[in-house]
């Protein structure tokens, strides 16, 4: 294999793991008409455009999308007019499966998804439909089995061309699809509704197996959102092509939601629907891998810190028993679901969230929690992201340092910096002038800093400002040594913080219309007060 | 001749681009930078400054726009990330604890890695030639430049990158 191959193969397969977001349209509509003050579609006409958007791009995707008229064998294929011959399929329609008209027998699981509601299993039917992105058919209901007829349009019906079983149960009042099953595809797995959820420490890959065909062997799967039927994510297995044969992708879902898993034959027919099989689940896809500290218990709480308990919620009130045990962080005996297991003190962190769905009570927020070999639920309002509080006032640094810097030089002395000296590098010279000898990990910034690249250049006017007033003893801080961009260009900022083992830093990138960068580094330590800034670094780079 | 018209703001005109052109043009963007996230905030950038920036375009040829204006975006995200990574080098505790994990990065991964420490025009050369199979002449208007500096930079751009995979396996 050439290295041509090897590129080719390398960009298909780095852009094959990319999709768009199931809302991107909708967002993109959104900015082009805030953009131009107009608004010439609601956002249900979008949602709509959007959904039949996904739904067209999806019959193109799969390359190859037949009109047929019902019952007849010849088909034109689009968009250009090829006339082939499909094998004439006889489908029989499943047997009624009694069990699957109990409700007592299919209950919905708690918090389990389940379709639309309505009156009738018939307006269920079509809703669960609708939902899948399927118009212009007729659903009679004999039982859990839907007979699909298309809507032809002189207004009669077709055929009954397509059968499925789609499982009712009553909720609400009303009746909704659980499931979707046909003779032509099974969903093995996800399986509805034993695993349903996913836990916050797995990927975002949902495994889908089973068993299928379609034409040409192609069986196209979806996930499709249970809140307002856009589409999620899509990808295509290979089952077999007259006969079911074993299938197994994944499909990726990102945050929490409750979706549909769509498994269709392929070769949907001019309305006709393709085979298909649907099983609902709820997904929790890691979003941050966040872990949290205790942080805000009040110095007199009389618990002496977070109350971990057995689930959400407090005692309408706490008896003497429990009190004690808050304070000495003791299990507490007994059957109270809101009892004391763990008592976490301000500073207690490597605390990982268990499931990514609150529960709210009275307001407050309550997550399920692990710490150790401590679970259980607290109230989140003690807790805190420490990474993304450290981006965040990082981020903040940089700004008060970017306002210090290019406009009020009299910020300079408010800037939180390193009392022993500051350490600054540029790149015009070898040297690392550092006064700070705490400064404990500078042998890796001497050794591995990588080669002056060409054009990689000083500015004199930022260098020598910035070298100023760097060089100067911290307590000479003056308004008087600033620091000048020296750019009569218009610079494009970009700031950008990092967290590593030893050094947080954040990097001030400046562009201009040239596509020259300015770039200054802060790289910060902690201490008692909150960060500090210890080393600047400086580059001018022309490309 | 094709009559230019101004790109449609509404919704149909807009809906038939994107489904022509977002999706694929997500995944050029995605070639660029890491996450779906910043590709799709290139691409709906390119659209937003298509669809409102009163450009003339003959019907039919918005493609080529939005895809110029992807592979510019692109292009100045690389740059960006490059200068940033330059000037921050990774101490080297840090870099051995994620090779202990497991980290390393896949031949596929290897491959874009060193695409992207190519000089942005060879790199966007190399995209357009061997992930959109675009002709030298299409390079050539998407990125602003002759057909011959199509081939120099193609040309250069292999070398380079043979370079560089050859240099890591040696490592």
């Amino acid at each position: 294999m050439t290295l041509e191959d090897d590129l080719k193969n390398a960009l298909h397969d780095k852009a094959n793991r990319i999709e768009p977001a199931a809302d991107s349209y909708v967002k993109l509509a959104s900015r082009v008409n805030t953009s131009k003050g107009a608004s010439r579609g609601g956002s249900d006409r979008f949602r709509f455009l959007a959904v039949a958007a996904i739904f067209v791009a999806v019959i193109g995707s799969v390359g190859f999308y037949v009109a047929r008229d019902s019952g007849d064998d010849t088909i034109a294929a689009g968009p250009t007019t090829t006339e082939i011959t499909l094998p004439t399929t006889t489908m029989a329609p499943p047997q009624n499966d009694a069990t699957d008209l109990s409700d007592a027998e299919a209950p919905p699981l708690q918090g389990f998804v389940a379709g639309p509601i309505a009156s009738t299993r018939e307006g269920a039917a079509l809703a669960f439909l609708e939902m899948l992105g399927v118009e212009g058919a007729t659903v009679t209901v004999n039982g859990n089995v839907a007979e699909i007829q298309t809507d032809k349009e002189d207004g009669s019906l077709g055929a009954i061309v397509s059968y499925f079983d789609l499982v009712s149960v009553e909720s609400k009042g009303g009746y909704a699809v659980s499931e979707a099953r046909s003779d032509n595809v099974v969903i093995e797995s996800p399986a509805a509704p034993k695993s349903a959820s996913y836990d916050i420490f797995t990927d975002s890959e949902i495994a889908i197996e089973g068993e299928g065909s379609g034409f040409e062997a192609n069986l196209v799967l979806r996930a499709i959102s249970a809140i307002d039927g856009t589409l999620l994510d899509i990808g295509n297995a290979t089952g077999g092509a007259t006969d079911l044969a074993p299938f197994e992708d994944s499909l990726q879902v990102f945050g929490i939601g409750r979706a549909w898993i769509m498994v269709q034959s392929d070769g949907a027919i001019n309305g006709v629907i393709g085979s298909f099989a649907a099983v609902p689940i709820s997904y929790e896809a890691p979003l941050h891998p966040a872990i949290y500290t205790v942080v805000g218990v009040p110095a007199d709480d009389p618990d002496g810190g977070l109350n971990v308990r057995n689930s959400p919620g407090v005692p309408a009130e706490a008896d003497a028993t429990t009190s004690t045990a808050q304070a000495t962080g003791t299990t507490v005996p007994g059957t109270d679901p809101h009892a004391v297991v763990a008592v976490l003190k301000n500073g207690t962190s490597d605390i990982h969230r268990r499931s990514l769905i609150p529960v709210n009570l009275d307001g407050q927020k309550w997550w399920n929690i692990e710490v150790g070999e401590v679970e259980g639920w607290v109230n989140s309002r003690y807790l805190v992201d420490v990474d993304q509080q450290r981006v965040d006032d990082l981020t903040q640094l940089a700004l008060d340092f970017e306002e210090a810097m290019s406009g009020d030089s009299t910020l300079v002395e408010t800037l939180p910096w390193i009392t022993k000296g500051v350490g600054y590098v540029g790149w015009y010279q070898n040297l690392l002038e550092v006064s700070a000898p705490t400064i404990a990990t500078v042998d890796w910034w001497e050794t591995d800093r990588p080669v002056l690249e060409p054009g990689m250049a000083e500015s004199s006017g930022l260098i020598t400002s910035l070298f100023k007033f760097m060089s100067s003893p911290i307590d000479d801080i003056s308004a008087e040594i600033g620091f000048e961009m020296g750019s009569p260009y218009p610079l494009d900022l970009d700031v950008h913080a990092e967290l590593s083992a030893d050094y947080d830093f954040v990097t001030l990138l400046y562009e201009d219309e040239n596509a020259a960068f300015r770039i200054v580094t802060l790289y910060v330590e902690p201490s008692a007060d909150g960060p500090v800034i210890a080393v600047v670094a400086t580059a001018f780079w022309i490309p | 001749m094709d009559q230019e018209t101004e790109v449609g703001l509404d919704a149909t005109g807009l809906t038939g681009l994107y489904e022509q052109h977002y999706r694929a043009l997500v995944k050029l963007a995605a070639i660029y930078v890491d996450d779906r996230e910043s590709a799709e905030e290139i691409v709906q950038d390119s659209f937003v400054r298509l669809l409102n920036g009163n450009y003339k375009i003959v019907p039919g040829k918005e493609g080529p726009y939005l895809r110029t204006m992807v592979v510019n975006a692109g292009r100045s995200a690389l740059r960006k990330r490059r200068v940033r990574r330059a000037f921050k080098p990774e101490p080297p505790d840090l870099v051995a604890a994620a090779e202990e994990h497991g980290v390393a990065a896949t031949e596929h991964d290897r491959m874009i890695g060193a695409l992207r420490q190519l000089p942005e025009r060879q790199a966007s050369v190399l995209i357009l030639r061997y992930y959109e199979d675009l002709s030298e002449e299409d390079i050539a208007k998407t990125l602003g430049i002759a057909r011959g500096s199509v081939k120099s930079h193609a040309h250069r751009g292999l070398a380079k990158l043979a370079k560089i995979i050859g240099e890591e396996d040696s490592a």
